[in-house]
């Protein structure tokens, strides 16, 4: 026999469905395109502005951090591209330079890199980012008085600050059909709810997010404040507004459905939807700080070990009596 | 080799599709290399013998034979290591050109269906054949006849369940008469019930057109009633299974009076072509069978013994076709795919395609850092390395790989730990005395 040609090989299976790591980030970017349009549309320039910023300084800080690492290849797999793009949606039109530097920066390197990169970080790192500039430069993240380019049309107060300041009475000025336009205050695209739910459906029919996350989120927001309305129509608002206002919408597809800090089994998705939405009305009612959807998230994200423990059994290999 | 599909809400379905490819036939090679698949087979003929066609090589002390496919000269009595990393004995026959095939006849049944179970069953030893509870020395309760091919894309039982129903029942009736009473269960595709009818006390058990679902270690656990089983705990509950094929070359023998020297296999080219099921020697190089089907290899093609979900990759031609390769694959180099050390992205598709429930994500993870205890305990001792976590995980790690290390390794610190407590009794004992 002649020589043989020099073969690969490799263990089994020797095939492979096609998927990869830049492809879900890249179904992720596709669906976030329509609310930062949406929000480009909204907040003009200075929108887009703020989210170049971001994406542009993630991408540079993320560069650095891998080189650092000796782990080029992160780069590569998109996840940053996303990251740094949710990030600048969160941040206000508005928000000064060095604000979303310093949010981009904390990103990177605190919310990724310091627990070990891509799969390994335990809190959403845009979401982890974005806490503690919120509680690190409130007043810069609050100020509706910062806008410079503002259509006259939108209410100028956050829903959730109009009603925790105002009381139920200042909810009537948001008409529910304005949320969900995305006629609100808030992140240049985080409040864009009929953009981002076609963004999230998206990303759900095509397999790239868990279907049972947001479902039992946003279910569980409505009925939790249902329920609210129901005990005191006076001092609560209905489960609309609730849904359609402030970080809502954005939390529910995408910032508890991130792969690395949220749980992989049926039942313990629904679980965490389930914490989540409970955890956003509980503190927009009765916290501090009027957007709930924030520290709901990243308290589900650190029961996410916890939660995991939900889950079937292992179908092992027992011996049958003979 | 993308097969995704564009909506991705439900699972992946991969289809059980077998190639109903014909039967082709192939120039017998000059030159074959019987692999010993036991160390209890001793050989029975020393290097330089002229061998005939079905003269016993080796045989084992249940009298399990491997016998001579070629006549020819015995050139080498050695060994290879296999592609899974086992080193096999080996026996090697070598044809000079000129010389026909010659067979060694043994007395041969004319009608088997009117045979007396014993003379059945000498007929069968004397041509080598064992059937495993035999080999297992214990009486079977449960004997699966497996109609259902080992992973998609592979032809083999299909043909014999398809095309050959007449023999496979003859076959399955000879055996419910030397099983010993045991519950004889036919396994085969759903939809093809009816394609093995008239065998009394022949039970049909439909298998799901979708792997891994269909994979042969969860057909033996369903048929003994359980979730998941090893073939060693398949052997406890005294399950066992021989494949229609088995089966239907063991009658023709007992009617030629040849010992079985073949194996049916699957051919598929590069590229996902057409397949083709030939019939070949035991101990045929693969180069020789491509050679016969004008498959040119090139540098970097894999080569696969079996198909694309459990081969095994051959790093030489010169590999031969045994009796558990059901297929021979052919991947093109341009079109294997690269398996990485990229992080676990926690995606989770993987826990959700698993068969038996492992949380690969999970239990990968341990593997990978070296905690292959804890990796085993999590699960990697269910895994029944159907590929299914690996073919669909999106940042491509070696997932099966992950899973055999942790069994493996595990099993190498029971030792040690073994080992260990031993060497401290003894030493205890020592100083008692």
């Amino acid at each position: 026999m002649k020589r043989s040609p020099l073969l690969s090989v490799a263990t089994p299976p020797h095939t492979h469905d096609g998927s990869s790591v830049p492809e879900i980030y890249f179904n992720q970017l596709i669906a976030l395109l329509p609310a930062t349009i949406a929000g480009f549309l909204l907040w003009g320039l200075a929108g887009v502005q703020t989210v170049l910023l971001a994406v542009g300084s993630a991408i540079l800080f993320e560069w650095v951090v891998a080189r650092l690492r000796n782990q080029p290849g992160y780069l590569a797999d998109g996840s940053v591209l996303v990251q740094g793009l949710i990030l600048g949606l969160l941040l206000h039109a508005a928000a000064p330079w060095w604000l979303v530097l310093m949010a981009s920066l904390i990103m990177v390197v605190l919310g990724k890199h310091f627990f070990g990169g891509m799969g390994s970080y335990p809190f959403c790192p845009p979401l982890l980012s974005y806490a503690i500039i919120l509680f690190s430069w409130p007043l810069r993240l609050n100020t509706a008085a910062q806008f410079t380019s503002w259509d006259l049309s939108v209410p100028v107060l956050e829903p959730l600050v109009a009603w925790r300041a105002y009381g139920v009475e200042a909810v009537q000025s948001f008409p529910i059909g304005g949320l969900i336009w995305g006629q609100q205050l808030g992140g240049v695209g985080s409040s864009m709810a009929l953009w981002l739910i076609i963004g999230g459906i998206y990303l759900i029919l095509r397999g790239h997010i868990a279907w049972r996350i947001p479902l039992s989120y946003l279910a569980t927001v409505g009925i939790t404040a249902a329920i609210f309305q129901a005990a005191d129509p006076a001092s609560y608002p209905g489960p609309l507004f609730h849904l359609f206002s402030g970080l809502t919408v954005f939390a529910a597809f995408f910032l508890a459905t991130d792969h690395a800090t949220s749980p992989v089994n049926g039942w313990a998705q629904v679980v965490f939807g389930l914490g989540c939405g409970l955890l956003t009305v509980l503190i927009r009612t009765f916290g501090v700080w009027p957007d709930g959807a924030v520290f709901a998230v990243l308290l589900m994200n650190m029961a996410q070990p916890l939660i995991d423990k939900i889950r079937p059994k292992v179908i092992g290999v027992e011996v049958p009596a003979r | 080799m993308s097969s995704k599909r564009f909506l991705g809400l439900v699972k992946p379905r991969i289809a059980m599709d077998s190639p109903g490819a014909p039967l082709q036939s192939l120039a017998a090679p000059t030159e074959v290399r019987l692999p010993l698949p036991s160390a209890e087979l001793a050989t029975l003929v020393p290097v330089g013998q002229q061998v005939m066609c079905g003269q016993p090589l080796a045989t084992g002390a249940k009298r399990d034979t491997i016998h001579a496919p070629i006549t020819g000269e015995v050139t080498g009595i050695g060994g290879i290591r296999a592609a899974s990393g086992e080193d096999l004995r080996t026996v090697e026959v070598k044809q000079p050109p000129g010389v026909e095939d010659v067979w060694m006849q043994e007395p041969t049944l004319e009608d088997p269906r009117a045979a007396e179970p014993e003379d059945l069953l000498e007929a069968l030893s004397a041509l080598g054949i064992v059937l495993p509870w035999q080999a297992a020395g214990v009486t079977p309760r449960t004997v699966i006849i497996m109609g259902v091919d080992r992973e998609p894309g592979l032809g083999v039982q299909a043909h014999f369940v398809t095309e050959g129903q007449a023999e496979l029942a003859e076959a399955i009736e000879g055996l419910g008469r030397i099983a010993d009473g045991a519950r004889l269960v036919l396994a085969v595709p759903a939809g093809q019930e009816g394609q093995v009818s008239g065998v009394a006390g022949l039970e049909i058990l439909p298998v799901v057109e979708r792997y891994p679902d269909s994979h042969w270690r969860l057909i033996l656990a369903r048929a003994a009633g359980v979730g998941n089983i090893t073939p060693e705990g398949a052997r406890e509950a005294g399950v066992f299974y021989v494949t229609a094929e088995h089966l239907c070359l063991a009658l023709r023998a007992v009617k030629t009076g040849r010992p079985r020297t073949t194996k049916y296999l699957t051919v598929t080219p590069k590229g996902g072509g057409q397949p083709t099921l030939v019939e070949v020697p035991v101990g045929t190089p693969v180069g020789h069978v491509l050679e016969q089907l004008e498959i040119k290899v090139e540098e970097g093609d894999r080569i696969l013994l079996g198909g694309i979900w459990q081969g095994n990759a051959q790093f030489d031609l010169g590999a031969p076709v045994t009796l558990g390769t059901d297929g021979l694959t052919l991947i093109a180099a341009g079109e294997v795919t690269a398996l990485t050390e990229n992080p676990c992205i926690n995606c989770g598709r993987c826990v959700q395609i698993c068969p038996v429930n492992i949380q690969v994500s999970l239990v990968a993870r341990h593997a990978e850092f070296a905690l292959a205890e804890e990796a085993y305990v999590m699960g990697a001792s269910a895994c029944i390395e159907c590929g299914a976590c690996a073919f669909v995980c999106p940042a491509r790690r070696p997932l099966v790989q992950y899973m055999r290390y942790a069994i493996d390794r595990y099993g190498q610190l029971q030792a040690e730990a073994l080992a260990e407590a031993d060497a401290l009794a003894a030493a205890e004992a020592e100083t008692i005395e």
